[in-house]
């Protein structure tokens, strides 16, 4: 009898193991945001998009059904939008998974203080995701067609995977661009997204279906991802290129792999390197006139192009070669340092905070007024580029009249 | 009062104790905030000033081996005086085992399980350790001197792993507000965890030898600082002084950063089990030493009696102590040790100034001191 009861009490304990099932959400019912995009309307309300991937399961129900689901909603504020969204999502919508966080030109134009705040105060966003700025509304960015793959989030995706690979599109992930507005002064930089027009930029196809789409059509339109956008106290200030972008790269030591073309010497043609490393060093240098800037690059890289027909194997073409690539990576770091200085006035490379941490007692004297400044910092460049490897062939082939 | 079998924990188990409580929720509250970059400072600073306090509370226990505080402050200021410290004491405790309990209820409330209300997740660890004390010491030392290879072992894992994220240059500017905030961050980090040992002289009445008080709480202060200080400068170097100012949990966040090649990735949970962990053994002994006190102020049999009452009150205190959360900041950062170090320096000035006073009275009278 004893041992019955116990046995009875047992199984009662074992049941609220289960008490884990509380607060459970069956797969089948959540849609599961992976884009959330911000606007900013004319009358001042926000609007949040946000692209929702819905688990079909099987093979019979893939099929012909929609697996993605784009839902907009506006309201005083993002929180009250999201909420909002509920008037049209069928699915419960989590924000867990989401991965990619999209702000509309006019919305960073206005300032960021409101969306960040949201973005980071709430639990389930994770910090991890990648913050891009639109040009144009977030919504007409994501509401574009994706090219070959299923969604326009695993194009994202794509995209944003491949920036290692050229070095002149930065997203950076939330912690890190929200990190940047606790810093001194720093000005911030976060993607840059934007669509055009496919007019036969890339073609796609699936091979079944050939016959019926022949490509894209010319109206249709295809996202892509370049350059960055550069923000000063807590606003969008403008748009970097892609040349430019990577001179900021260069200098925050964020390139990796990316070509640099330069036309060398008397000889037609030009040369092309691939970086493989870059290693960059910003410091201060305080001396009785004041304070400047140097930023020390030290690059290695290989030939991947030469269509210049001077001999790679004398070592004096080399080091041409060198001082000449050195000098167009410089002109792209100059580039960036003049539009980030005159025109933004954002302090982006950290020249602030570097002062801060490695001359502390100078920031004290100048900490105050550095957002005036910094405009007028001078910036020294020394770069040096050192090319390792020329492929696999040595000389062009020559082709003989 | 027969005591049926002596309750022992060996010294290595005694110090495993120490050093998951000082891990306790000292992990992911963060301390020493007011120090910014330098709170490493702050926090070496705390522990090289913790070690003379925690040698007080061992030469006081060692002068009467065998006994906790609660039967010294009784042979020491006679029954009445004594009782009433006693008293204070097993408040002491109480509150804190309340506060500790508070901590990971917001914690689990806030990162893991935001729709369980709190009560839930607090009275399942109040259980679990209202279970542990009325097992006893002997099994929370030897439960802990199994789970703190769990414990390293993460922490281990979660500190190579984030290697790839530190930023050296975080921890720069040294000093550069002066001293002043480091002294700031040195007290804080002193009654929060370093002192807060002060709950071991309430339980430790049966270390194997005279000098295990001393050894046991020495190393493990230098053991569970050695984590802090490891936490500590992670935190900085990972997130950044001033982005660490904005959080509650900078721990939590600071390993949400990790990823391994995209697979290995949302880590955080590590955390929240290494709390779980190290907050249990904490919440235990303060549960332990506020029934202990209370059984001996009242001559009950043994502190197994009172315990369930206890833990059930200490529960709900930490269900009503606080409003919010940011009222629970708030008193853990700037009012926790002007509360803490009477209990934890002033009084234990005094109770050995009383010890050592009665000894040399009780030798030059001829008598032997009290149980050598």
């Amino acid at each position: 009898m004893k041992k019955t009861i116990t046995l009875l009490l047992l199984l009662g304990c074992t049941a609220m193991c289960f008490g884990g099932c509380y607060g459970y959400n069956e797969l089948g019912e959540l849609g599961i945001v992976v884009v959330t995009g911000i606007d900013l309307n004319e009358d001042g309300k926000y609007q949040i998009t946000v692209m929702a991937v819905y688990p079909v399961g099987g093979m019979m129900q893939q099929g012909e059904k929609s697996s993605t689901w784009i839902g907009s909603a506006t309201g005083k504020s993002p929180m009250e939008a999201s909420k909002n969204l509920r008037k049209y999502a069928s699915k419960k919508l989590t924000w867990v998974q989401n991965d990619i966080v999209i702000i509309g030109e006019e919305a960073a134009r206005a300032g960021l203080t409101e969306i960040l705040d949201f973005f980071i105060r709430n639990r389930e966003l994770r910090l991890r995701n990648h913050v891009l700025v639109s040009s144009g509304p977030a919504k007409d960015v994501m509401e574009a067609p994706a090219d070959i793959e299923n969604n326009l989030y695993s194009e994202m995706k794509g995209l944003i995977s491949n920036m290692d690979e050229w070095s002149k599109a930065y997203v950076p992930t939330l912690l890190d661009f929200a990190k940047t507005f606790t810093e001194q002064d720093t000005g911030s930089v976060a993607g840059h997204i934007g669509i055009e027009k496919a007019s036969g930029r890339t073609f796609s196809t699936y091979r079944e279906r050939t016959t019926q789409h022949e490509g894209r059509g010319e109206g249709e339109e295809l996202s892509f991802l370049s350059g960055s956008a550069v923000f000063h106290e807590c606003s969008l200030k403008g748009f970097f290129s892609d040349y430019e972008t990577r001179g900021y790269l260069w200098i925050v030591n964020k390139a990796k792999i990316g070509a640099v073309v330069v036309d060398l010497g008397d000889s037609k043609g030009s040369l092309a390197m691939e970086t493989t490393s870059a290693k960059s060093d910003v410091r201060p240098v305080v001396t009785e006139d004041g304070v400047s800037m140097e930023i020390k690059l030290r690059v290695r890289g290989r030939v991947v192009e030469n269509s210049c027909m001077d001999d790679l194997m004398d070592p004096a073409v080399i080091e041409k070669a060198e001082k000449e690539f050195a000098q167009s990576i410089v002109k792209e770091m100059k580039a960036a340092v003049k539009k980030a200085q005159k025109e933004y006035k954002a302090d982006i490379f950290g020249f602030g905070d570097a002062i801060y941490r490695k001359e502390p007692d100078t920031w004290r004297e100048i900490g105050k007024e550095w957002p005036e400044l910094y405009a007028g910092i001078p910036v020294k460049y020394d770069v040096q580029v050192k090319l390792v490897r020329i492929g696999i062939i040595q000389n062009s082939i020559k082709v003989s009249n | 009062m027969v005591e049926v079998s002596k309750e022992t924990i060996n010294d290595k188990q005694a110090l495993i104790m120490v050093t998951i409580f000082i891990m306790g929720s000292t992990l992911i509250m963060g301390v020493g905030g007011v120090a910014k970059q330098d709170m490493w400072l702050a926090i070496i600073a705390a522990i090289a000033s913790a070690i003379p306090v925690v040698l007080m509370y061992a030469r006081i226990l060692s002068t009467y081996p065998g006994k906790d505080l609660y039967d010294i402050l009784q042979i020491v200021f006679g029954k009445v005086v004594g009782k009433i410290v006693c008293i204070l004491y097993a408040w002491f405790a109480f509150h804190l085992g309340a506060l500790v309990l508070r901590n990971y209820g917001e914690f689990i409330k806030t990162a893991a399980l935001p729709e369980t209300p709190m009560l839930v997740s607090m009275l399942f660890l109040g259980g679990l350790a209202l279970w542990a004390v009325k097992a006893g010491i002997e099994v929370i030392g030897r439960w802990s001197e199994f789970f703190i290879f769990i414990l390293i072992g993460f922490i281990l894992i979660i500190g190579f792993l984030s290697i790839p994220l530190m930023k050296p240059q975080n921890l720069l500017p040294v000093l550069y507000e002066g001293v002043v905030p480091v002294l700031h961050g040195t007290l804080a980090a002193l009654s929060f965890p370093f002192a807060e040992t002060v709950v071991f002289t309430l339980v430790f009445s049966s270390l194997q030898t005279r000098e295990s008080p001393n050894k046991v709480l020495v190393y493990g202060i230098l053991l569970g600082g050695l984590i802090v200080v490891y936490a500590a400068l992670r935190n900085v170097m990972v997130l950044g002084a001033n982005y660490i100012s904005m959080l509650y949990f900078p721990s939590y966040h600071a390993v949400s950063r990790i990823n391994v090649g995209n697979f290995l990735q949302r880590l955080e949970i590590s955390v929240v089990v290494v709390f779980t962990i190290a907050g249990f053994v904490k919440i235990s002994v303060c549960l332990l030493a506020a029934c202990t006190g209370i059984a001996k102020v009242f001559s009950l049999e043994n502190h197994r009696q009172i315990a369930t009452p206890i833990a059930l009150l200490m529960v709900t205190l930490a269900y009503i102590v606080y409003k919010n959360i940011m009222e629970m900041m708030e008193w853990a950062f700037k009012y926790w040790s002007s509360y803490a170090l009477p209990f934890q320096v002033f009084l234990p000035a005094i109770i050995l100034l009383a010890v050592e006073i009665k000894s040399r009275r009780q030798k030059t009278s001829g008598k032997p001191p009290a149980k050598q």
